[in-house]
């Protein structure tokens, strides 16, 4: 048989498996909003840390983070960092978020800082932003999946129809069980790409070059600049301190802000299962290591990729690896897509239907109704991925950091929505606003930011001072409703 | 607000961390020698943080479980039980 057929052939496989584990996972959820988004609010720790875990590493960390530590060496030791400060806060956030979930009913982000602020119209920004992050971000896992998919199978696969493949799978799951049929694919999926990723990156350096030690002994020779941070930038010049410093920190913030880890944490059973989950979420991240292994191992290895985001399936391709085995590379690929992706889809549908359809539309919409419409904004919202996925290049980089500009802004409205009972609805609306054009504007036009700073600190330096001050100028918020939420974040089971 | 010793070192290992991993702090330990478990200090220093904040937390997570525990068992002994997680 052909490579491209055995390697097609094991795909398939796993994707049925996928497909089956999805689907029959959702069986047990009740038929409510609750249900689909919240999982019934009945996560245990083991789901939960896939999910976590899995949501987080995409098809970029499967590909794009191994191909900075190609290309640009010890700059993509960064990921280590923001990953780690990113998570911290949730060890102490997720109880809360959890909590007043459970007491108020939120099953979104959203819902829960414009309850807490009473404005509608927090609900929509909030909506708004997420949403044209989400839908770029969807758009780049699937390609990422054609694209693994092209490459494995000799280009016999178009792009198109991988991407296709894998996303017809995620979303016949999202549709049947919800963010159960996530949960559940998260952890077969999660399982799947770490054996495989440890497997790989530990055989791969001993097969070219006698084990991990040998071959970082070589690069110590041959390449030292990669070995060290800040390493190197896009166009192989010395990274700067500042640079790389500011991008951890911005990151970091980033990454506690994402709105569907707040989903998640209103999924958790209980506040042990999200503390137990950050506790063990570490490790995860040392999942990176044997990826960073393969790419380094490519660094010495000819024939060179065609870009440095292929270095992964490339070395796999190139080493007369079992076509079982690029097979199984490829689904764990495929794994890291769909396990982002999938989460990705659920999310922004539910935040549509919840925060922005049902607060400007239709007030009255009941549970039934809202559960249709989440399932048919899914599709749309994964139709409209599909299109930008196969049809525009570069410039959707662009879209995603601007809306990811925006998500960072959240992070000082969900600081005070816990801790400052003064702070007021228009202070929120004020500071997300300001500090949103504010990083724009800079992002767009460099050469106006102060000292060189990272234009997403500069954006939470304007956001902070605006969101005081239009606080303190306007009248506080009913005391009864703010010490409510206060009171219940800190309450303990 | 009674200080929490548990807690309060884990935030110092988080703040400790950010100035470890970035610049300045970092710079002393961004080497590429010795290797550990066959890696560049470098990156096996960015491990170490990793691995470090597993037990961090996880002895957060057990303080608190004590805590609750003592607070359960004996009525209220507030003071001596944020000493009992000290380590």
């Amino acid at each position: 048989m052909e490579r491209w057929v055995i390697v097609t052939l094991v795909t398939a496989s796993y994707l049925a498996l996928s497909l089956v584990i999805g689907w029959v996972s959702g069986r047990k959820a009740s038929n409510t909003v609750t249900g689909y988004v919240a999982g019934d609010r009945d996560f245990g720790l083991l789901v939960m840390y896939f999910v976590m875990g899995a949501m987080m590493f995409s098809a970029f960390a499967f590909l794009g983070t191994p191909g900075w530590a190609y290309s640009r060496g010890g700059a993509a030791f960064y990921v280590f960092s923001y990953g780690l400060l990113g998570f911290a806060p949730w060890y102490f956030l997720g109880p809360w978020v959890a909590r007043v979930g459970r007491r108020f009913g939120y099953v979104t982000q959203a819902e829960l800082l414009s309850d807490r602020f009473k404005s509608d119209l927090l609900s929509w920004l909030i909506a708004v932003v997420s949403i044209v992050a989400f839908v770029p971000y969807i758009a780049l896992q699937m390609k990422g999946a054609g694209i693994v998919f092209n490459a494995v199978t000799d280009g016999k696969v178009p792009i198109w129809i991988g991407a296709a493949a894998a996303y017809a799978v995620v979303m016949l799951y999202v549709l049947k069980s919800g963010v159960l049929g996530v949960g559940w694919t998260n952890t077969f999926q999660g399982i799947f790409m770490l054996v495989i990723a440890w497997t790989l990156g530990i055989w791969l350096p001993n097969k070219l070059y006698g084990g991990i030690g040998p071959m970082f002994e070589r690069l110590a020779e041959l390449r030292p600049e990669l070995l060290t941070a800040p390493g190197l930038d896009s166009s192989g010049e010395p990274w700067g301190w500042g640079a790389y410093s500011s991008a951890i920190i911005v990151s970091a913030i980033g990454v506690t802000m994402w709105p569907h880890l707040f989903m998640k944490a209103f999924a958790a059973k209980n506040d042990n299962t999200i503390k137990l989950t950050m506790v063990f979420y570490p490790t995860f991240l040392l999942f990176l290591l044997p990826l960073y292994f393969i790419a380094f191992a490519g660094v010495l290895f000819d024939p060179k990729p065609v870009s440095a985001d292929f270095i992964l399936p490339h070395m796999i391709l190139n080493t007369n690896v079992a076509p079982v085995v690029i097979g199984l590379f490829c689904a764990g690929a495929l794994a890291a897509s769909m396990s982002t992706g999938d989460a990705m889809l659920h999310a922004a549908a539910s935040i549509y239907v919840q925060d922005f359809h049902r607060k400007l539309f239709n007030r009255g919409l009941s549970d039934h109704s809202r559960r249709t419409l989440i399932r048919v904004v899914a599709v749309i919202v994964g139709i409209v991925a599909f299109f930008i996925a196969v049809t525009t290049q570069m410039s959707l980089v662009a879209l995603l950091l601007a809306a990811y500009g925006a998500i960072v802004q959240l992070a000082p409205i969900t600081v005070v929505a816990f801790f400052w009972k003064r702070a007021t609805a228009a202070g929120a609306v004020a500071g997300l606003v300001l500090g949103s054009i504010t990083t724009l504007l800079l992002y767009l036009n460099p050469e106006l930011r102060p000292f060189g700073l990272h234009e997403g600190i500069v954006g939470l330096t304007v956001n902070c001072s605006a969101l005081v001050v239009v606080s303190l100028l306007t009248k506080p918020a009913a005391a009864e409703h703010v010490d409510a939420f206060v009171e219940t974040s800190r309450l303990a089971d | 607000m009674r200080i929490r010793l548990v807690p309060t070192l884990a935030a110092l290992y988080y703040a400790a961390m950010i100035f470890f991993v970035t610049y300045p702090g970092y710079v002393p330990f961004d080497r590429i020698r010795p290797f550990v478990l066959g890696m560049p200090f470098s990156m096996f220093w960015q491990v170490l943080w990793i691995c470090g904040a597993i037990f961090v937390l996880a002895g957060v997570f057990f303080w608190e479980q004590r805590r609750r525990a003592d607070a359960q068992g004996s009525g209220k002994r507030g003071s001596s039980s944020s000493q009992a997680g000290g380590e």
